[in-house]
This record gives C-alpha cells, structure tokens and sequence, in this order.
C-alpha cells in the first residue's frame, strides 16, 4: 500500500513536469501591451524517429508541421486580441534574401540554446537579463513588430521496438502502476513544443512557453493563458 | 548526537576525496589532460582526404558552473575558446596543415552582412550539434551530421578548403562545497573541448574530434591520423 501510494506521488509530480509552462520576465508585466505588434516567425521543427540505436530525420514531416504551426499560433494570438504583423516575413521570402534567412536561422538557434539554458535554471530568467542581443535589431526594416515569436518543435516519432524497450523500462521501475501514466508508450509520436516572445528592440526574452510533451492543441491552449 | 555528526563529517570527506583528487588534476590548467585520450571519428565519404587548407570560424565558449549556464561569464568564456583555438591551429600547423585563422576570425568581421549571419549561425548550431555529436559520435562516420548545403556561402566556391570549427564547453570549477563532488565526476565525461572539418559545400561534418588531451603534442598526433590532400589535387 505505501508501494502504491509513493507510485502514485511521484507520477502526480512528473505530470506536471511533462507539461508546457509559461515564464514571464519582469519586464512583461511592466510593459503596456496595448501597442504590441507581434510577428510570429516561421516555426522550427525537428522530426526524428526514435528507432532503436539510431535517430533519424523525417524532413517531409516537419516541413509540414512548420508550415502549419505557424499560421495556427498566429491565429491563437489574433483570437486571444493581439495585433498581429501582417509584413512579415514569409519563408520563399527568406529564402531568397541570404542576409534575412542566415539572421532567422541565427536568431532561432540562440532561441533554442537560451530557452533550453531558461529551463534548467527559471528563477534566473524571473530576475530578468536573457536576451538573444543586439542582432534582433536587423529585423527591424523586414518588419514593423515590436515583439517576434520564436516556436520551436521537436518531435519523436516512437516505433515498435521502442515501445517494446519503454514497457520493458517501465515495469522494471515502476511496476505495472507507471503504465497507467506513461501516455508515450501509446502515443505514436510526441511533441515538445515550445515558444518565446522577444522584444524586437533590445532583444530581451519577455516570455518563454517551456516546451512539454503535449501535442500542438495543448501548446495552443498554453497560449491562451498569456497574461494580456 | 556529537558522535553521529562526527561519524557524517568523516564520511563525507571519505567521499569528496576521490573527486577532489580528480578537481586537483583537472584544474592544473588548460593544457591538462581532462581524463582520458582524444578520440577522433573520421567521416567515411572523407577517408580520401579532407582539403589541408583550414578556414577558422571564430571559436564557441560556453562555461558551466554546476550545470546551470553562468550566463554572466560568456565574454570570459569566449576568451578562453581563443584561447584554446590557438592551441589546436599551433597543433594542426605543426601537423601539416595550413590555417587561414583572419578570413572569419581575424580582427575586422566580414563586410557582408549575409556572410556576418552566416558565420553567427554556424556558430551557434555548431554549439548545439557538438552535445549530439558528443552524444552519438558514431553517427559521425555514417556522415549523419551536418549544416545543409545552405552554408556553400562560407566557402566562396572554392573546393579546396574546409571549415575548422571549435567549441569549447567545459565545467567551471567552484568553491561551492558540492563542487567538489560534481567536478570531480564530471572530469571524465564531459564534452569539453571538441573540433570539427566540415566541407562548405554540402555542410556535411567531416570529422569530429573530442580533444580531452589538450597537451599539444597530443593534439598533434591525432590530427596527424587525419587524411589529408593537397591543395589542387582533384576532388
């Protein structure tokens, strides 16, 4: 009985570490969001395949996923009231300007690096001074936001042996109570989808939606509890 | 009650010895060795050689202190990363290799702004990719890493040369007790110094090497297991 009872805590502990969070910057609460003009940014996605000693990229479905998630955050935003930039910039548009599409593909990757450094220490972040610098502001003649969205995804599409080797982990851990919370292992894919909100001027992290392992209809329901 | 804390105190100390022996050795400086030889793992579309010309791209420094980033610390880290790149240009050339260090790390950065971008995201990737390539080394020889062949702009059309990247990750000791601990562990397996050829052109990794013996003797005899060709010979 305390066996179960232990299980049963420490998979309502995990839960919510699993799932997406909001972090907001001091300077988020301060700023008046009235003027806000957000851009959201063409999302990245990295797709792989978790088969068993290798990974690989399934290019076809993250091109996909990428062209869909940005336009359905843009739409969450715009329903939630915010003013959405309707300049920006799309992605045959990058592609054609190497300048633009080298400065997007930068500014996503340091998006990447700090939101996964803000996610192991967040009471940093709280304090404010996470900023992807001064090179946000070679954006400012492609577009007239003030704020730019970064969404990144990571996705893991599991196979049968890896179902097979996580039920094996499973039992040998947990025992057959882990099953009942281990939502993975009868999923065909998982998402990590995560977003930042950037100011346009400094370069400042404002807010940050830590990635967690729901599917894009729970990252969208995250961003409608933004603070307006 | 006194005695149990005693007890606790002895054994903790039993305990942070071995790390501490181990933090001892491995803060002896920048040309220690971080526990174990280097490794390198060759690309096998290159074991007909990798260009013996080497642009540097300005080397990555990232200092951890206790597995959170010290974000305050990046200037000093990138100094460090310099510092750490000269040692392994000084180790190539000593190997054969020529290193053009001033065309993306000289001094002035390039003119052009797409190139400057380019140079900023290569960096940048090259910081994420170095974990996975840490992580899952052997994918580097089934050619399974790399930039795309969107970063052709670096190489300015010209084949014969390649890209040396370095990255420089390592753990910033402490005088936080527990550092003593963490440190101590962490001295062996963590990614620490690495490098990398890549090609321009297809942005594909051409080699990786976990430079944990950074004496540069040491160094040297490992890029010297690298094929090489020279300069106009036929791809």
């Amino acid at each position: 009985m305390r066996k179960l009872l232990i299980l049963l805590a420490g998979a309502a502990a995990l839960g919510p570490a699993l799932k997406a969070r909001v972090y907001l910057s001091p300077a988020w609460s301060k700023a008046p969001k009235d003027g806000w003009v957000l851009a959201v940014l063409p999302a990245t996605c990295e797709m792989e395949v978790a088969a068993v000693g290798s990974t690989g990229l399934h290019r076809d479905e993250s091109q996909a996923l990428e062209a869909r998630l940005s336009a359905s955050v843009a739409q969450a935003l715009q329903s939630k009231g915010w003013h959405i930039a309707d300049d920006v910039f799309h992605r045959e548009e990058i592609e054609r300007n190497s300048e633009i599409f080298f400065l997007v593909r930068y500014l996503r990757e340091r998006n990447v690096t700090l939101t996964e450094r803000i996610a192991l220490a967040p009471k940093a972040f709280r304090s404010g001074g996470s900023s992807l610098g001064n090179a946000v502001t070679a954006v400012r003649p492609y577009t007239k936001a003030s704020i730019l969205v970064f969404v990144h995804v990571r996705g893991f599409r599991i196979t049968t042996a890896n179902r097979i080797l996580n039920l094996a982990a499973t039992l040998y851990y947990s025992g057959t109570v882990g099953l009942i919370f281990d939502q993975e292992l009868f999923r065909g894919t998982v998402f990590k989808i995560g977003a930042s909100f950037v100011d346009g001027e400094t370069g400042d992290i404002l807010c940050l939606v830590r990635p967690g392992r729901g599917g894009p209809e729970a990252f969208l329901k995250e961003l409608d509890k933004l603070p307006h | 009650m006194a005695l149990v804390c005693g007890r606790r105190a002895v054994l903790a100390l039993v305990l942070a010895l071995p790390g501490f022996v181990l933090n001892t050795a491995n803060s002896s400086g920048l040309y220690a060795n971080a526990g174990g030889p280097n490794r390198l793992y060759l690309n096998a579309n290159a074991r007909g050689g990798v260009p013996k010309l080497l642009v540097l791209v300005p080397p990555i420094g990232q200092r951890k202190v206790l597995g959170a980033v010290h974000v305050k610390n990046v200037e000093d880290a990138d100094a460090r990363a310099r510092e750490v790149s000269a040692l392994i240009v000084k180790a190539l050339v000593r190997g054969g290799w020529q290193v053009d260090e001033d065309s993306f790390a000289g001094p002035s950065p390039p003119a052009d702004a797409a190139l400057r971008n380019a140079i900023a995201y290569v960096r940048e990737r090259y910081a994420q990719m170095a974990v996975e390539m840490t992580a899952k080394p052997k994918d580097v020889t089934k050619g399974k890493f790399s930039f795309g062949p969107d970063i052709s702009i670096l190489g300015s059309g010209r084949k014969d040369r390649a890209l040396l990247l370095v990255n420089d990750s390592s753990v910033k000791l402490t005088n936080f007790p527990i550092g003593v601990f963490v440190g101590g562990m962490r001295a062996g397996g963590m990614p620490g110094v690495t490098v990398s050829l890549v090609d321009p052109e297809t942005g594909v990794v051409l080699c990786f090497v976990r430079a944990e013996d950074r004496r540069e003797g040491a160094l040297a005899k490992t890029f010297s297991k690298i094929p090489h060709r020279r300069i106009g010979d036929d791809r």
